[in-house]
């Protein structure tokens, strides 16, 4: 082999090896680009009788330099960073409504048993009893629309299910077709490393909506799962996602449904946003609404049946304070219009100052037994403020509780992806030498065409 | 360990941000003078707050009630007081016309005057309040209290209670039949004003002979003057009573308060001085951000 094959190969490598550099740092700000390496070996020695003599240098292969490991920990963080973001973001909002003064069922009922014992104060007052009715419609206005609030949340979730589904099957579909693509270029020789990327970068993607799990095959392509092994892609063909719609809830609410059977999986859906909003909706919506209408109820109830007792500024007999028919958050409202209608006298001696029955109402304030919350025995019951102090905590621990661990998953992502990185990610200082190493290696190899040029030189002018 | 330079550069921004963002809380914890910002700040707390704020609300409106008593009961006492000195009068001229040096005519004078005193005592009994209620006819108080004729009782014995502290209830009105109906010497059991007004007649008709219109008449009216004593003295009861709930109600009313403050108010000091600090680190972030930016091989090829 002569001096000039070996310096031209030792050239070709040096090369290679400045483009694979040049790529590796006009990529640096490309999102989910692995750094690649010239992989350079020797070419086959000679054997030339007694001893093999070297032939240069090539190119064997331009690798990712990727972890594969560390790629799947990214992706399974991933999902659980944006699972407890994307559930307190929600969490937040709830959080905020019932902490607020204006909305909050605390303030209401204060005011509202306010007015009831100023109506205590002054029985023949209209005026005390028109601010009681108002109080009283305040107080259903309050629970109606902490109700509504929740409600929208409700849509909002719904919203959020069926753009992700919609993003997701747009994400599997792009995963499909570079599986195809992977396949089609791995027969041939050379790992297609740009393709690999796009693929490890949708998955990623994926990894934020919903968490998947990740089965590489040998052929090149990955197959991903979701839930309890519903295959969303395997090999080249994909299966869709769709929204169904639960109406067994009011109003109805968006389910994932998995394929053309629109098999129902939302309950196995973890992770993720999507895994996030679902949780938002199990464990704080129903929850709180649940609360709220126990707290409604119990105030709709107990308030009728003690209003029904006393007797009204004209003696009659009193009726409901409240609509007994509404007895949710949303549905709760004063169905007492006349303010004379409130029944502030009690049964013995019958008569405008009489003040007892209004007293008695007051007293519902602070009645320990007046939401029960389970029948028991014994039987567990709570005042109407402590009712509502207990969907407060509830709300406010579990966000509290979400902030933690959101702040101990972005923690453990930003590690593993360090790690990550640290393995995949360019170093512009390093490609710098690298590029000073080869343009070195150029310079050298050329040296070695010179001289055997030299030596040609050398045997001509002898001739 | 190798590091990339994107890492270099995400870690530095997510630092200022961080920063930032726990600034912006300081800050607007500073400008709100709460430490707590929402019940999730810290849900214990949060969540005693509720209860304190509802005990609060509630012992104001105790203090309010108060008023309201308090008010109801001075007007009570000023009427009693006012019927207490009538009824006195009344006895003075009473005993004056017993007296037998008296004539016919001195007597009908004394008669006279004794009637237009007892109207004055019947309008007290049927005082209505700036509501227009009859302060003395219990729970029919849009009736009035006597009628002004037969002297009959029309109310009932219905007494108003106000909540004035978490287990009192004060009594803010006195039933006419107990200050103004007696049982006199012969056990008739009467309004004052008749036996008064009967008194009166005997008087004017200068026929003093017979009970109850002699001297018996006297001893009646101590009795009537026992009783108006007795509710007179149930009303300052009363009202000292609320006084000293009142001082109850805003000693409770201070620790409440005090209580709440320590739970949902901004510590200023701390505040601000971990608004210096994160303000501060904020600067660093950002120069060491500087700073490492411009470090590169790239400069020296």
């Amino acid at each position: 082999m002569s001096i000039l094959n070996i310096g031209t190969s030792a050239l070709t490598a040096a090369q290679t090896a400045l483009s694979t550099t040049s790529n590796n740092i006009s990529n640096i700000n490309t999102e989910g680009y692995t750094r690649q390496r010239a992989e350079q070996v020797t070419r086959p020695a000679n054997y030339e009788g007694n001893f093999y003599l070297g032939s240069g240098v090539t190119v064997n292969s331009v690798e990712r330099i990727y972890d594969s490991f560390l790629a799947t920990q990214v992706r399974s963080y991933t999902s659980q960073e944006a699972q407890q973001d994307s559930f307190l973001s929600y969490s937040r909002q709830v959080d905020n409504l019932l902490g607020s003064s204006e909305l909050g069922i605390n303030g209401g009922l204060d005011a509202f048993f306010g007015a009831v014992q100023e109506v205590a104060n002054d029985p023949t007052s209209i005026s005390a009893r028109k601010v009681m009715l108002t109080e009283g419609e305040l107080l259903a206005s309050r629970f109606n629309t902490l109700d509504s609030q929740l409600t929208q949340l409700t849509s909002d979730v719904d919203n959020d299910i069926a753009v992700g589904v919609d993003d997701i099957n747009n994400i599997t579909r792009g995963i499909a077709e570079l599986n195809q693509a992977i396949l089609e270029a791995e027969g041939a020789k050379g790992s297609p490393n740009d393709l690999l990327d796009k693929r490890d970068q949708l998955i990623n993607k994926l990894s934020e909506y919903v968490s998947v799990t990740t089965v590489p095959q040998s052929n090149g392509t990955v197959n991903i799962f979701v839930g309890n092994g519903q295959g969303l892609v395997v090999g080249t063909t994909q299966v869709d996602l769709n929204t169904i719609s639960d109406s067994s809830f009011d109003p109805p609410r968006l389910n994932i449904g998995f394929g053309s059977t629109q098999t129902d999986i939302t309950n196995q859906i973890t992770g993720g946003s999507l895994g996030g909003a679902l949780q938002f909706r199990n464990n704080i919506i129903d929850n709180t609404r649940a609360e709220l209408d126990l707290l409604a109820e119990s105030i709709v109830t107990a308030f009728n049946t003690a209003h029904s007792n006393g007797f009204d500024l004209d003696g009659n007999a009193g009726s409901n304070f409240f609509d007994p028919t509404g007895t949710t958050a949303a549905d709760i409202n004063v169905v007492l219009t006349d303010p004379r209608q409130i029944a502030a006298s009690s049964g013995t001696n019958i008569g405008t100052g009489n003040n007892e029955n209004a007293l008695a109402l007051a007293d519902l304030q602070t009645d320990n037994t007046l939401v029960q919350v389970s029948a028991g025995p014994p039987p567990v019951t709570r005042s109407l403020a402590d009712q509502y102090g207990v969907i407060v905590s509830d709300v406010a621990t579990r966000t509290r509780q979400a902030e933690v661990s959101q702040e101990t998953q972005q923690a453990l992502l930003q590690q593993t992806k360090q790690r990550f990185d640290s393995v995949s990610g360019v170093n512009l200082d390093e490609e710098a030498a690298d590029l000073i190493k080869y343009q070195q290696a150029y310079q050298a190899a050329s040296q070695i065409i010179v001289v055997s040029n030299t030596i040609f030189d050398t045997l001509i002018n002898a001739v | 360990m190798r590091i990339s330079t994107n890492y270099i550069q995400q870690q530095s921004v997510e630092a200022m941000l961080r920063q930032q963002t726990e600034l912006a809380k300081t800050q607007q914890q500073v400008s709100t003078g709460e430490r707590l910002l929402a019940p999730s700040d810290d849900p214990v707390a949060a969540v005693r707050i509720l209860g304190i704020e509802r005990d609060l609300n509630l012992t104001q409106q105790y203090q309010g009630n108060a008023d309201v008593a308090e008010n109801k009961l001075s007007v009570t006492d000023g009427v009693l007081t006012s019927a207490v000195d009538i009824m006195q009068r009344i006895r003075e001229l009473a005993v004056q016309g017993l007296n037998d040096t008296n004539d016919a005519n001195a007597r009908a004078g004394i008669a006279e005057e004794i009637s237009q005193l007892n109207q004055s005592l019947l309008s007290l009994a049927n005082t209505t309040d700036a509501n227009g209620e009859y302060l003395f006819s219990g729970y029919q108080s849009n009736t009035q209290a006597f009628d002004p004729t037969t002297y009959a009782y029309n109310g009932d014995d219905g007494q108003r209670n106000v909540r004035v502290g978490g287990g009192f209830l004060v009594e803010v009105s006195e039933p006419g039949d107990q200050i103004f109906v007696s049982i006199n010497l012969d056990g008739n059991t009467q309004a004052i004003f008749q036996t008064i007004d009967d008194f009166a007649t005997a008087l004017n008709n200068n026929d003093l002979s017979t009970a109850p219109n002699n001297g018996d008449f006297l001893t009646n009216m101590d009795t009537a003057l026992g009783q108006v004593f007795g509710a007179r003295t149930n009303v300052g009861t009363r009202m000292n009573a609320i006084d000293q709930q009142r001082a109850v109600n805003e000693a409770s009313i201070a620790s409440l308060e005090t209580n709440r403050s320590q739970l949902a108010d901004l510590d200023y000091a701390e505040a601000i001085t971990r608004l210096n600090q994160q303000s501060v680190g904020l600067q660093a972030a950002q120069q060491a951000y500087v700073k490492v930016q411009g470090l590169s091989l790239f400069n020296y090829i």
